[in-house]
């Protein structure tokens, strides 16, 4: 009897502390999630001098020199006033990206999962397609031909993580189709708007939470790349991409013109994913999830 | 041989569907004339050329002509090369294979390696370490890392060469870099897959059977664990590829994805169109053989 007890004991305390654990992740996630966003947010409030303003007499500054706190690029322009206004281009595209693909995800994989039949198999085809085209080179075809501004941006980054909600939503509404709750909401002349909305999307939000965050920082990286490449916005607004790219062809003078934005992005990926783990532990879907893309 | 026919008309759908998609990607804004011509360009040479590459037939009968030159290799002349555009692609090919094929060995076998650690070490930390090694990994972005790289072996320490090919040297940051990202989430996956595996009903009998436990480990769980990275390999085959445009862009490698990027910058538009055709089509192709490699040796994927 002592020994069950002891076990029992034993478990529940290693069950409180792995709870903890993961409570202390999510909260270290948030926090560097909003270590990066919200300065980003209020830049115009704290950045110490204007992004775009040219100083061609004090070129390069070292770190800590003449009020600059992270020295002047090679226009002489303040880096960590950039580094502040660079991560609002990423944020805006993506966060609305992410938003537009979740719903774009879950109203048609809800659909497909509850009606079956061709319209999933339309659309089922249909995702499957658009995943053989690899994102990024999605993204260059897209921005080739539609030319790159806030709204082509957000929609080739919406259209590169839709598929992943639709199929999990998709997968989910399948099984859920088939659960006696739902059965008796369809004996019961439940329309079927109704049942989605009141039964089904309360029951795919943490999947689909979870998988946002994943999104989040997969279209984070593609609109790096993106900037990285030459392809971003415009060539004078400040983003982290194009400032990585740039300080890349000054390595050799100064190595912190693409080292601080390339860590300010690092931070944010690296609050993002946090918080995603700790989503997906509290909502206990860990194992459903494949990551890559 | 149901489940192989039936894979092999995905994927010929899976290519027609890439095709159309590009297709239609670039005649969603109207004649792709006014962009190839540039802004100061007059009617008449809008017009001419508008005639040359038959934009101003049907949208219905581009498509078919569309199809039947890309089926039989007849893409359109590149503006900057002169000459077919698919032949101008083909020629980077074994570039971008060398090194995204050298990527992906490296990063599945790191992944592999760390995800096995991080499953079976045997105190807490050296099960920990190898976790956290992946999260923070995860979070790298890859650009980030390739100018550390640069930075580090090439600009400070001299060792290996900021870009460009020709000998062994070039090759090992852009390795490195691709690697990163595969490796990863497979560490991750395998990770998850062998501690889902370790209480089966089979390894308990393995392990019943008095057989030690380094083999249980390989043979009876790290064997089947192995299943769903190979699926997942089949994704980063993608995300390599992806990851090859920028990584041949940061060291300046002559393959695919820097060629259709500088087709990009300098407007060449059957160049990009060729190259993101092939590599569609290459990406297809390598996961029809993923998911065939996976039917023979797991017959529970046929019945899907």
């Amino acid at each position: 009897m002592s020994t069950l007890f002891n076990k029992t004991f034993a478990l529940r305390r290693r069950q409180k502390r792995n709870r903890y654990r993961s409570g202390v992740q999510g909260i270290v996630g948030l926090a560097l999630m909003g270590m990066v966003i919200i300065p980003v947010i209020f830049a115009p409030l704290i950045a110490p001098y204007s992004p775009t303003a040219l100083n061609l007499s004090n070129v390069l500054a070292g770190p800590m020199t003449g009020g600059h706190i992270l020295g002047t690029d090679q226009l002489g322009r303040d880096l960590l006033s950039r580094v502040l206004y660079g991560g609002r281009v990423p944020l805006i595209v993506v966060t609305a990206a992410v938003l537009l693909a979740s719903i774009v995800g879950v109203v048609l994989g809800m659909t497909a999962g509850y009606l079956g039949g061709w319209i999933d198999q339309a659309v089922s085809r249909f995702a499957d397609i658009q995943l053989s085209i690899p994102s990024l080179l999605l993204a260059l075809v897209m921005l080739a031909f539609a030319g790159s501004s806030l709204t082509t941006l957000i929609l080739v980054i919406a259209l590169g993580s839709w598929p992943a909600q639709f199929r999990i939503v998709r997968a989910q509404s399948i099984s859920l189709r088939k659960m006696p709750f739902v059965e008796a909401a369809v004996v019961g002349c439940v329309p079927a708007h109704a049942i989605l909305r009141r039964h089904f999307l309360p029951n795919v939000m943490p999947m689909v939470v979870v998988t946002a965050t994943l999104s989040l920082s997969a279209g984070l990286l593609i609109v790096a790349s993106l900037g990285f490449l030459g392809l971003g916005i415009r060539p004078d607004t400040p983003d982290w991409g194009a400032m990585i790219a740039i300080g890349q062809t000054q390595l050799g003078r100064s190595w912190l013109l693409a080292v601080a934005p390339g860590v300010a992005l690092l931070l944010l990926l690296l609050g993002v994913q946090l918080v995603g783990d700790w989503l997906a532990d509290r909502f206990s879907v860990q194992g459903l999830l494949a990551r890559g893309g | 041989m149901r489940f192989f026919v039936l894979r092999l008309f995905t994927a010929m759908l899976a290519v027609w569907g890439a095709l159309t998609i590009v297709f239609f990607a670039l005649n969603m804004t109207g004649s792709p004339v006014a962009l190839l011509v540039g802004d100061n360009a007059t009617a008449e040479e809008i017009a001419r050329l508008t005639t040359e590459f038959g934009y101003d037939r049907p949208l219905v009968v581009r498509y078919v002509i569309f199809l039947r030159d890309a089926l039989t290799g007849q893409f359109p002349e590149s503006l900057q090369y002169h000459s077919n555009s698919l032949d101008v692609v083909l020629e980077r090919i074994p570039a971008t294979l060398l090194l995204s094929g050298l990527g992906l060995l490296l990063g599945v076998t790191v992944g592999l390696g760390v995800g096995y650690l991080a499953a079976n070490g045997r105190w807490a930390w050296s099960r920990r370490v190898p976790l956290a090694i992946i999260v923070c990994a995860e979070a790298v972005p890859p650009i980030l890392l390739g100018v550390v790289l640069v930075l580090i072996f090439s600009l400070k320490l001299g060792w290996l060469p900021t870009g460009g090919s020709g000998s062994w040297k070039n090759l090992i940051l852009p390795v490195t870099l691709l690697s990163v990202y595969a490796a990863p989430s497979i560490a991750r996956v395998f990770r998850a897959s062998i501690v889902s595996n370790a209480h089966a009903d089979h390894v308990r009998t393995a392990e019943a059977k008095g057989l030690s436990r380094r083999m249980v480990r390989l043979r009876h769980i790290a064997a089947n664990a192995l299943i769903p990275v190979i699926n997942l390999i089949g994704v980063h085959v993608g995300a390599i590829l992806s990851g090859a445009v920028v990584t041949e862009s940061l060291f300046s490698w002559p393959g695919v994805g820097r060629l259709s990027v500088d087709a990009l910058l300098n407007r060449d538009y059957p160049l990009v169109l060729a190259s993101v055709c092939v590599v569609a089509v290459g990406f297809v192709i390598v996961n029809l053989f993923v998911d065939i490699f996976i039917a023979v040796l797991d017959p529970r994927a046929r019945e899907r």
